[in-house]
């Protein structure tokens, strides 16, 4: 099987089908990630395309240095914060106040879409988004790297161009955060 | 979900942690150590209870997290990034290429071109580079109509800079030349008022015992009689009315 690398070789020296093959192997988790970070079916679409259109107008800036998933995925978290920054700056929408407020906000919520309604696993999914939301982002995207892209330790390093060892505490600190947070929504994360 | 207040380190979240292993703990946690690492790592959870209650929490805080991820992907729509990526499309059919380095390009230059190209092109290479030696080794070369001329180890020519001394007169050389030419125009005025033809000096040349007549033409106090030449009083007499051109400009000071 043709790696990625090798795609983005072949794309570089004129091959128009292969890097069409790269975003296919690549969109759907890029796409879940981005809606990972941002919250947002909608931002995580257009953070998805602007990954892939950034992507190919820097191919020629890929070196090798790092696997092109890895390389993918810092585009992504890139794109992602700076829409949200973007968002943030503008807030124009409350849903934006809302992901702010995550934890405290949860059970009070009676808004668009209430909880009754909800069936349980959406309800705790929802739970669980939010306190991810909640955390800072140099924690959610370590663990959304890792949790959702079952990205290696490595593999975060080098997408996010911080030491192994930054990734692990990282990736400690997001967890008691989240175990806190889902606790305070009365979620069973306590050992078993 | 159930109520669940009085599990352990609840409101600790931001506490320094009682163990300090927290990347083999991590490690081992996602299954990256090493069989080696795991097999110590296990060893000291037989003995750190932080640790054994963290592995067990952290494991239900990804369980959920997992139930999260296989919620979102399975709700996510559809999406064809290649299909939406339509007005980026002209890139697509036309990718960029990658820059040549300079080695690559002449790598291609050399594997291209005709044999005489090659030879013409390495024939200027080393004219370059030889000149560029010499310059560097303070060779001189130059072609006159003895031919072709090589010295080596040229010695630097070292440039002077020439001091203007200022004049300590008080006048600038403008008004120095202007009073000169006013008491020259008197002097000779006076002068041609008194004799206005020019003299004819007529002189014996006493050595070779031939008569010989010379012109000379009398001017200022520039022409001195000789010692061996019999005076002329009366000119003697007019020379010295002149006034020296010393005695002017001493004078305008």
């Amino acid at each position: 099987m043709t790696t990625d690398e090798q795609l983005v070789e072949r794309a570089l020296a004129g091959d128009s089908d292969a890097f069409g093959e790269v975003v296919r192997r690549w969109e759907r988790k890029i796409y879940a990630l981005a809606y990972g970070i941002t919250g947002s079916v909608e931002d995580a679409r257009d953070a998805a395309q602007e990954t892939f259109i950034a992507a190919f107008r820097n191919l020629q800036g890929f070196r090798g240095e790092a696997k092109v998933s890895s390389w993918l995925h810092r585009i992504a978290v890139n794109q992602c914060i700076t829409r949200q920054r973007r968002v943030r700056v503008r807030a124009e929408t409350a849903y934006e106040d809302e992901v702010e407020s995550a934890g405290e906000l949860f059970l009070a919520t009676s808004g668009r879409e209430s909880p009754a309604r909800m069936s349980e696993s959406k309800e705790r999914a929802e739970a669980v988004r939010r306190a991810v939301a909640a955390l800072p982002p140099e924690l959610r995207e370590v663990v959304l790297m890792k949790e959702f892209e079952d990205l290696t330790f490595q593999e975060i390093a080098d997408a996010l161009r911080i030491p192994l060892s930054t990734v692990k505490s990282r990736l400690y600190t997001a967890l008691k955060q989240l175990r806190m947070r889902l606790e305070r929504f009365n979620l069973e994360v306590a050992p078993k | 979900m159930n109520e669940n207040n009085n599990a352990p380190h609840f409101d600790k979240a931001t506490r320094m942690r009682d163990c300090e292993r927290v990347e083999e703990f991590v490690a081992y946690l996602y299954g990256e150590a090493t069989p080696d690492e795991s097999g110590v790592f296990r060893q000291h959870l037989t003995n750190c209870a932080v640790c054994r209650e963290e592995i067990a929490a952290f494991g239900s805080v990804r369980d959920v997290v997992g139930e999260w991820r296989t919620e979102a992907l399975g709700s996510l729509p559809s999406i064809d990034i290649r299909e939406v990526l339509a007005p980026a499309a002209t890139e697509f059919r036309r990718p960029p290429v990658r820059k040549r380095s300079a080695r690559a390009a002449l790598r291609e230059f050399f594997t291209l071109s005709p044999l005489w190209l090659r030879a013409g092109a390495l024939a200027a290479t080393l004219v370059v580079c030889a000149l560029a030696a010499l310059t560097l080794a303070r060779a001189e070369v130059s072609w006159n109509a003895d031919g072709l001329a090589f010295r080596a180890s040229v010695k630097e020519k070292t440039v002077v800079k020439q001091v203007e001394v200022p004049a300590q007169t008080g006048y600038t050389k403008e008004q120095v030349d202007a009073i000169v030419a006013e008491r020259l125009e008197e002097a000779q005025a006076q002068w041609k008022a008194s004799k206005p033809q020019e003299k004819i000096v007529t002189v014996s040349d006493s050595l070779s015992g031939k008569s010989t007549t010379r012109v000379a033409v009398a001017r200022s106090n520039a022409v001195r009689p000789r010692h061996n030449v019999p005076r002329n009083p009366d000119r003697d007499e007019e020379l010295a009315d002149l006034p020296r051109l010393s005695d002017l400009l001493n004078g305008s000071n």
